[in-house]
């Protein structure tokens, strides 16, 4: 059976996916010159004393290969750090308001906040499994990636968690996507964005390449404008 | 008022008292099976240089040590799935204990993806040698068991930050030490975290299913 024949059975039999968690790709639009300044101020974060974050300082077990930078990336004055912050920001507004049923009106009335850091992802060095509380999503835009010369490797991946995936026969085991089983996977492209809720465990698995990975993480959420703070983000 | 805990997950902790002989017989017969004869030819993730898996069938090897591992780790997971079951003692005991059971050796910056077991009751993994570095630097290799209650801790205030046991929100990191054992429910998923270690880390792994007396799975 073709995927075209595929796609008109799920048409005619009416099926849909239930329990979905949304995941976006996007491309941002930033261009080569942008990232370059970008990763400058990210290598200077890393050269800095003082500006880890708490991801090294406590936690010996973490990857030593793997700089965690503070989480007030979003929020310097530099230039770059703006431009990137209005990006990531205005990108995810548009890709959950096209997720909301609420009007495009009443969402563009809500305040969204932001806490972001960079990463960077020396060679064989990796982002430990993570996902983050009091926030609804989590972008991860690509500063700088290397070669993808090695399968699987420096990716973006989610994880898995139905446990309905344990009784496996012959007819689940290939199911196709969305309904699929299995880790999800996402390659980093610089200029490009992933977007998920944050609650969504996820790692970056190891970089083979030569060229460290460069990430900047943002947890976002939106609140009403009259809401209070609960101030634990 | 009655505080119980509920959804528990039952984990079973074993260590061979006298482990060395054993442990170094099996590390002999591993490295020199290191090859492409006893490589699992069909891997269910990326194979990686760093990581080699063996096929299955390590428990249907006649080798004396692999035997007597065989014995230690299937009458843990017995002892471990009877504990944790209301099937009477008697009844469980006629119950027959199926595996596939296969040996890793992790090379630096080697790991395995999160993953569970489907079609298995019960994985459990047996450390022949942990690789950690005799001075007590952190050299990764950890067997993280992630909390199955995703998304329970998106919502944090200041009351539940602090849950304690058995209530608290965490995955479950182990750094095994040689001669340790740990079984836990197939459903769990499960990831070995990068190995930074600058020697080998050897492990043995066993899911494990029940069947009737010469009953076939259902």
């Amino acid at each position: 059976m073709t995927e075209e024949s595929h796609a008109r059975t799920d048409s005619q039999s009416g099926t849909v996916p239930l329990f979905a968690t949304p995941f976006a790709a996007v491309n941002t639009g930033a261009d080569r010159h942008f990232n370059e300044r970008l990763a400058s101020l990210c290598e200077s974060q890393r050269s800095a004393p003082g500006l880890a974050g708490p991801g090294i300082l406590n936690n010996t077990l973490r990857d030593p290969l793997h700089f965690q930078g503070r989480a007030d990336f979003l929020d310097l004055s530099d230039a770059t750090a703006v431009e990137l912050k209005r990006l990531i920001l205005g990108q995810a507004s548009t890709v959950v308001a096209g997720l909301n049923s609420i009007g495009a009106a009443e969402f563009a009335k809500l305040l969204v906040q932001a806490r972001g850091w960079c990463s960077i992802v020396q060679r064989n060095g990796h982002v430990p499994a993570q996902h983050f509380s009091s926030a609804s999503w989590l972008a991860i835009y690509c500063v700088q990636a290397g070669d993808a010369e090695f399968k699987s490797a420096g990716v973006l991946r989610l994880y898995e968690r139905r446990l309905a995936s344990m009784y496996r026969d012959a007819s689940t085991w290939e199911l196709k996507s969305p309904y699929r089983y299995g880790n999800h996977t996402w390659s980093p492209v610089p200029g490009w964005m992933a977007l998920f809720p944050a609650h969504l465990p996820h790692e970056v698995s190891v970089v083979r390449s030569a060229t460290s990975l460069i990430l900047v993480f943002a947890k976002i959420r939106f609140m009403n404008a009259d809401a209070e703070d609960s101030g634990n983000g | 008022m009655e505080l119980t805990a509920a959804f528990a997950v039952p984990i079973g902790h074993a260590s061979l008292a006298t482990c060395e002989r054993l442990n170094r017989e099996l590390e002999q017969l591993f490295l020199i099976r290191e090859t492409q004869e006893y490589r699992n030819p069909t891997p269910s993730h990326n194979p990686q240089a760093e990581m080699f898996e063996s096929r299955v069938d390590l428990f249907t090897w006649p080798e004396p040590c692999i035997q007597e591992l065989r014995s230690f780790m299937l009458e843990s997971v017995f002892r471990v799935a009877m504990a944790s079951s209301e099937t009477p003692s008697e009844e469980f005991a006629r119950l027959r204990l199926n595996n596939h059971t296969w040996f890793h050796i992790t090379r630096c910056t080697g790991h395995f993806v999160a993953h569970n077991h489907a079609l298995a009751s019960w994985s459990a993994v047996y450390c022949v040698k942990d690789g950690t570095d005799p001075a007590g630097a952190p050299c990764g290799g950890l067997l993280r068991l992630f909390d199955t209650r995703a998304g329970a801790d998106a919502f944090l205030d200041p009351a539940n930050q602090r849950l304690r046991q058995p209530f608290v929100v965490r995955d479950l990191d182990l750094q095994l030490q040689a001669g340790q054992l740990v079984v836990f429910p197939s459903y769990l998923f499960h990831e070995v975290t990068p190995y930074y270690g600058s020697d080998t880390r050897i492990t043995v792994a066993s899911n494990c299913w029940f069947t009737t007396q010469g009953g076939d799975r259902q």
